[in-house]
């Protein structure tokens, strides 16, 4: 088999798929739900799924937040869309990232709010050098139980990295343009296209048994060999340039584990998808094709843990087909302007309704003795609560998902002002399996939302 | 009397020691051990020496130097910079003074800028004991044994001049600073208690916290304006005093090349590096995921990551284009394969087991469509169930005609018959027939099999040859064949000669595919896809015998030159030519290095440096990000904004290819303009999609500044933006990126909120009254106004609305101007500036670093070669491949 072969089948599957139509489900994998990372007690034998996904520049928050606290709040005109979801999900107020702060470092609040927002970490001012902030939640997570499925985890967003300039007042572009940090040095960079989504997926997996064992044979003894180039060449270099060769070390490795992981576990079908083509002109579009993935990538049980940004912090996108023809950022600072504000609270509610789109269809995807929206904790969030101030408190969160039957959800959750957002995460972790005394700047649990 | 001797103080040490007076303004290496750190032995100042000393006391300083001292530019005395107006008196030239051993107290610093704790004082007892070592006056270090210096114990002098570190800094830092910045948890991470020396400011995290400090005391920021304020004089003379010691360098003495990190090929260096290295072009735009930005630039290695998800991708890219690269003989689409399935055939035949049994007379036939003229080879397996006396016979016709006749051989005996034949492009039908079926009831019968058809287009076999060389076989093994055809590649892959041992791990990996019954052709595909991945081709990568001795400097070699000079001008690996010149050693003689340079600007391949160098400086590709509001703006659209993009890339290409003064991007009178930017810019006469040269109207445009790209991407949607103007302008022309505005400062908008009514100009007149403010806007708000004749899609406007637009002006220094193309020529006089400028952002580009101090030095090089050399362009790129942390690299780690 060769690899020319090997693309033209791609092609051929697409051809047939695209006649198929409309995806259809796909019948439950029970093989894979045997061996699963939930925590002891789980009432369930479905594994647990974790989204975090974030909107930049924050949000209107009187329109956000309910006006009362507890159970039977009513929603507020931002959150409206999400209320057939009242007894699946709860919105917590009063959280912060202090980390999102200036703490001195001077303006930067967009940089520091995005990659704060998983890390409740300080990043380091810089724009190139010494790139640094913490590990976040989701890879500090698919450190741990990732291995229990072919992608440890999954980095999606809807707006490509800058490429031009300093993104934030001295910051590197990597700080705004990416939630996800896999060591405190090395940010884990999205994948915006659908179609690079869906290969990421499930590529490796078309072909006979026999090509696909050949691939992963030869695959392996490549990144044998380069491995060992790294760990050679590493001798002969510099502090720095070793962290670089080590970034590279640890990426072979990863893949290599991947294939084992592959070859471990039963053939996954290529699930009945229609390929997409690339990426959709239309935002709206694109936004719910990476939710279908990201569900497609949860009802496969390919990974766990995700993110998902639906655009990049201090982005100027605009959103037309809300009729917001100016730049959501330069929107962001409205200076009171009535005008401003609903064009704010538009694009606020665009992100609402597409995570109701996305709560629909977890909950009407059949997983285990559930829904997938069952045995799900996803979170709907931003880095900066009122973006007009760049304030770092009174976080627009909003939590989804029965964590598997562990969270009581229906209420608006008001919490002390301050309480760290890393506290919601060691929670969540702790629901995971994933180990953790504290993560960030958590000074405990969060306990208000236990069932 | 005559003196002999000059008594010198090491500045780094404090320690004192004297020296002949005919090593005056050598460099020489500190005599006391635990120091021997360079410094320059001052000169000697005949005239003023007391008639009872011996010797004679000078000044030595790690700051002054006997060339040009390298200063900060805010410091020069520069109307449009110089923000604070109170730069009057900036240091001289000259950096050397001397203080009289006469018992003067008088404080050196009262010449601003002049040193003063280094002066040493004294002519006390003399002890020997150790010894100065001198160095050459390039700056090499001559043998150690050259003893220059005798030396005297450091308790024998005592300072008598003022030590304003320990006696006007600290006191000032206890007294207004320590409160928030210093202890557990200082404010910004300042804390400015732990430095109690005044070497200690110099080390590399001292630099870095009061280069921070000197910009809070220059503007007047810090303390804050709520706190306990010093006087104004103090807090002025510190920061001048802080400026010197941080920026007035003595480059003979600093002389560091820095280091660069390793860097990993971004997406537009990959590309291009596998279209040189194997002629594909793969595009990875869309695959890979895109590259962190740093300083402003997207190849710089500390920002350079590598994720999994980037090593899958590379993964899968190798596959992709060693698929293309090299064909495997029967497994690639230049060969055609049809197997019994996509055959047809007459009558009707079934197959089993790979072949269609033909026991009468039959035929068997495909369509196959050539796509060009040439030898094409047919070959169709066949094998015959024998009978009579002559074997079975199998016809073949190419559209009808009969072209050979095969006598199918041996008893059910499996062959594939080869013909060789001339196609024309087109549809041919190609049929196999059994022409001579025989058949006796009981006795025997004889019948064809045909199996499938392979057809290979002509090329096929030549592209075969192209990558592979060596083939084993004729006694050579698959080994000999894999390392005669892998080495070379394994060299060019890694820019620099691969070792026996570099290749020996991707010829065993060939060796194991062919041991598994892959064809050699197979096996050299994972090889090369082993190469693609791997750190030697994807990082650019130069070794060190001491990688982290920072003290451990070397010339980089010749390869890594030849890569430092392809990756800065074409984003790609060095041609033949540079190989060539790389292996002879020849690269680096000043002659051949410059005919190179122009060789490579030649090039079409530098248009990589026209779109990678110029769109980043320039900060194009954000004009992607701007959206003006189409309400407003209803003729914007994406074309009108990929013609800005090409404007601004054309007008630098031009600079460029024409080898004109880089100060033409300032005031340039041409452009270049398609029909629809001609429309934008209200030309007549320009039709189509081609761009043109065009002169501009004078009374409007002139240069980079009036380009609609940068004037677009400095606008809000729906209105310009006179301080993103402004600033963009400090940044990208003058070189001075304003201090991000002090923690505390109301943003803009916090300030206009009491008054929404006002106009924008009166918005930040408003602003401005906070001196916080002040000291930056100043000169960004004006400068930002000077273009208001511009809309936010840069086209030209006399009213804003109902209001005349007042495009004038008066910029700190007193200068005024009136409109655009009037504040442009007031800009073209900040011509140092603006080269120094334009001189740091590529060299940013061209090292894949973020600039240091110390790398003032070579700027300033560059920038005395370009005025030498009426600003011609390539004199900047000649001096900055020339320039010392282009040519030379050391180990990493701060130097002390």
């Amino acid at each position: 088999m060769t690899i020319h072969n090997h693309q033209s089948n791609k092609l051929s599957r697409r051809t047939i798929l695209r006649g198929a139509g409309a995806a259809m489900s796909l019948p439950l994998l029970d093989a894979m739900l045997s061996n699963n990372g939930l925590a002891a007690g789980a009432s369930s034998a479905a594994p647990l799924r974790t989204a975090y996904i974030f909107f930049p520049n924050g949000a209107i928050m009187p329109e956000w937040t309910p006006k009362t606290a507890g159970e039977n709040f009513e929603f507020s005109k931002t959150l409206k869309p999400l209320e057939p979801f009242r007894d699946s999900l709860n919105v917590i107020s009063g959280l912060a990232q202090d980390n999102g702060r200036a703490k001195g470092d001077g303006p930067g609040d967009h940089a520091r709010s995005a990659s704060t927002f998983l890390t409740g970490a300080h990043p380091v001012k810089t724009a190139g050098a010494d790139i640094r902030v913490g590990v976040s939640a989701d890879q500090f997570a698919a450190s741990q139980i990732g291995k229990a499925t072919r992608l440890p985890s999954l980095e999606i967003g809807l707006e490509s990295g800058r490429t031009a300039g300093n993104c934030d007042s001295g910051y590197s572009c990597a700080y705004s343009s990416t939630i996800s940090w896999k060591t405190e040095r090395t940010p884990v960079p999205k994948e915006i296209n659908p179609k690079l989504v869906f290969e990421r997926l499930f590529s490796g997996e078309n072909g006979s048994p026999k090509e696909r064992a050949k691939r992963a044979k030869y695959r392996r003894s490549i990144l044998d060999v380069v491995a060992s180039d790294a760990q050679r060449l590493s001798k002969s270099l510099g502090k720095t340039d070793r962290h670089k060769i080590d970034e590279y070390f640890t990426s072979v490795r990863e893949i290599e584990e991947r294939i084992s992981q592959a070859e471990r576990s039963a053939k996954l079908e290529t699930p009945d998808f229609d390929i997409p083509e690339g990426i959709p002109r239309d935002l709206a579009e694109h936004s719910k094709l990476m939710y279908d993935l990201l569900l497609l990538a949860f009802r496969t049980d390919s990974t766990r843990i995700a993110t998902y940004m639906l655009a990049n912090e201090g982005s100027n996108r605009s959103y037309p087909m809300v009729g917001v023809n100016s730049g959501h950022h330069s929107l962001s600072h409205h200076r009171d302007d009535k005008d401003k504000i609903a064009d704010l609270q538009k694009i606020d509610s665009f992100h609402v309704q597409q995570f109701a789109y996305f709560l629909k269809r977890m909950s009407e995807t059949k997983d285990g003795n559930g829904s997938l929206l069952d045995h799900s904790m996803l979170i709907l969030g931003s880095g900066l609560g009122d973006g007009n101030r760049h304030r770092h408190d009174e976080l627009p969160i909003v939590l989804a998902g029965g964590g598997s039957g562990t969270i009581r959800n229906g209420r608006h959750i008001q919490l002390k002002t301050e309480t760290p957002l890393n506290n919601l995460f060691l929670s969540m972790f702790h629901r995971m399996g994933v180990k953790a005394d504290s993560f960030g700047d958590s000074n405990g649990l969060l306990k208000e939302i236990d069932a | 009397m005559a003196n002999t001797h000059l008594n010198v103080r090491c500045p780094h040490c404090r320690f004192r020691f004297k020296v002949e007076r005919k090593y005056g303004g050598r460099v020489a290496r500190c005599p006391k051990s635990e120091c021997a750190r360079k410094l320059r032995i001052p000169q000697p100042q005949p005239a003023s020496v007391p008639a009872d000393s011996e010797t004679e006391d000078v000044a030595v300083s790690k700051t002054a130097g006997s060339r040009q001292a390298v200063r900060k530019r805010r410091a020069d005395a520069d109307p449009v910079s110089q923000r604070t107006g109170k730069r009057a008196s900036s240091p001289e030239p000259d950096r050397h003074s001397k203080s009289r051993a006469s018992g003067s107290k008088r404080p050196v610093s009262k010449q601003r800028g002049v040193p003063s704790w280094q002066i040493a004082t004294g002519t006390l007892g003399l002890l020997l004991a150790a010894a100065a070592v001198l160095f050459a006056p390039n700056g090499d270090t001559i043998p150690r044994n050259e003893v220059i210096a005798s030396v005297e114990s450091r308790d024998t002098v005592q300072p008598d001049e003022p030590d304003v570190f320990q006696e006007k800094l600290r006191p000032f830092v206890s007294q207004y600073c320590v409160d928030c910045h210093s202890a557990d948890n200082p404010e910004g991470g300042i804390d400015v208690a732990t430095f109690v020396t005044e070497e200690s400011l110099l080390t590399g995290h001292g630099r870095k916290t009061w280069e921070k400090v000197l910009g809070m005391l220059e503007i007047g920021a810090m303390p804050p304006s709520d706190m306990e304020q010093p006087p104004k004089e103090l807090r002025e003379e510190l920061a001048v005093w802080l400026e010197d010691r941080l920026f007035n360098l003595d480059c003979e003495l600093v002389d560091d090349p820095g280091r660069v990190t390793i860097r990993r090929l971004n997406r537009v260096e990959y590309r291009n590096t596998i279209r040189d290295l194997l002629a594909v072009d793969f595009d990875p735009t869309d695959a890979f995921p895109s590259d962190d930005v740093g300083y402003g630039f997207d190849n710089i290695g500390d920002v350079l990551s590598l994720s999994p998800l980037l090593m899958e991708k590379y993964l899968d890219a190798a596959e992709t284009i060693t698929a293309e690269a090299i064909p495997v003989a029967g497994e690639n689409e230049l060969r055609r394969v049809y197997d019994i399935g996509r055959l047809q055939s007459r009558p009707k035949l079934r197959g089993s087991g790979g072949f269609l049994g033909l026991s009468s007379r039959a035929d068997v036939w495909a369509d196959y469509e050539a796509g060009l003229a040439g030898e094409y080879e047919i070959d169709i397996r066949a094998k015959a169930q024998q009978f009579g006396s002559e074997p079975a016979k199998m016809q073949l016709r190419v559209d009808g005609k009969v072209v050979r006749t095969f006598d199918v051989t041996g008893q059910m005996k499996q062959q594939d018959y080869i013909h060789t034949m001339a196609l024309f492009p087109g549809r041919v039908r190609i049929q196999a027939s059994f022409i001579n079926d025989k058949y006796e009831a009981k006795k025997g019968d004889r019948n064809l099999y045909i199996g499938r058809f392979a057809i290979t287009r002509p090329e096929d076999r030549s592209q075969l040859n192209q990558f592979i060389q060596h083939q084993p076989g004729n006694g050579g093994s698959v080994r000999e064949a894999a390392t005669a055809v892998l080495r070379p590649f394994v060299s060019r892959a890694f820019r620099r000669p691969a070792t026996d041992a570099d290749a020996g791990r991707y010829v065993d990996i060939v060796e194991m595919a062919v041991n598994d019954g892959e064809k050699f052709e197979q096996g050299i595909q994972f090889a090369v896809q082993a190469v693609l991945v791997s750190p030697g081709f994807l990082f650019r990568i130069e070794t060190d015998a001491r990688p982290d001795d920072p003290m451990a400097e070397r010339p980089v070699t010749d390869y890594e030159l030849a890569s430092r000079l392809s990756y800065f001008l074409w984003s790609s690996m060095p041609d033949e030519e540079l190989f060539q010149l790389a292996e002879r050693g020849d690269l680096r003689k000043p002659d051949v290095l410059k005919q190179q340079v122009s060789r490579m600007l030649s090039d079409p391949k530098s248009r990589a440096l026209v779109d990678n160098f110029a769109g980043q400086w320039l900060n194009l590709q954000m004009l992607d990000e701007m959206t003006p509001d189409p309400d407003v703006f209803p003729d914007f659209d994406a074309r009108l904004r990929e013609d800005m993009k090409r404007e601004s890339l054309l007008l630098f290409q031009a600079v460029m290819q024409d080898d004109l003064s880089v100060l033409d991007f300032l005031d340039a009178s041409f452009t270049f303009v398609n029909e629809r930017l001609a429309r934008h810019y209200e030309l007549e006469n320009i039709k189509g999609d081609q761009f043109q040269k065009v002169s501009l109207n004078p009374q409007q445009r002139a240069g980079i500044l009036t380009h609609a790209s940068i004037l677009t991407l400095t606008s809000n949607p729906e209105r310009t933006s006179p301080v993103k103007r402004g600033k963009w302008i400090m940044e990208n022309i003058l070189g001075d990126a304003p201090p991000p505005p002090p923690p505390g400062v109301p943003e803009l908008e916090e300030t206009s909120k009491g008054n929404p009514e006002a106009s924008m100009r009166e918005q930040l007149a408003l602003h401005r009254a906070d001196p916080g403010c002040a000291s930056c806007h100043r000169t960004m708000d004006v400068l930002g106004f000077g273009f208001e004749n511009f809309d936010a899609t840069g086209r030209w406007r006399d009213k804003d609305g109902d209001e005349t637009v007042d495009s004038s002006g008066e910029l700190p220094s007193g200068e005024t101007f009136s409109g655009p193309t009037e504040l442009v020529q007031l800009l073209k006089k900040r011509q140092t500036d603006f080269a120094r400028c334009m001189t740091e952002k590529m060299l940013t580009y061209a090292l894949g670093r973020g600039l240091e101090y110390y790398d003032r030095c070579a700027t300033d090089a560059v920038l005395e070669r370009l005025k030498a050399n009426e600003y011609r362009f390539s004199e900047l790129v000649l001096g900055i491949v020339t320039s010392k942390p282009f040519q030379q690299r050391r180990g990493d780690g701060e130097r002390e």
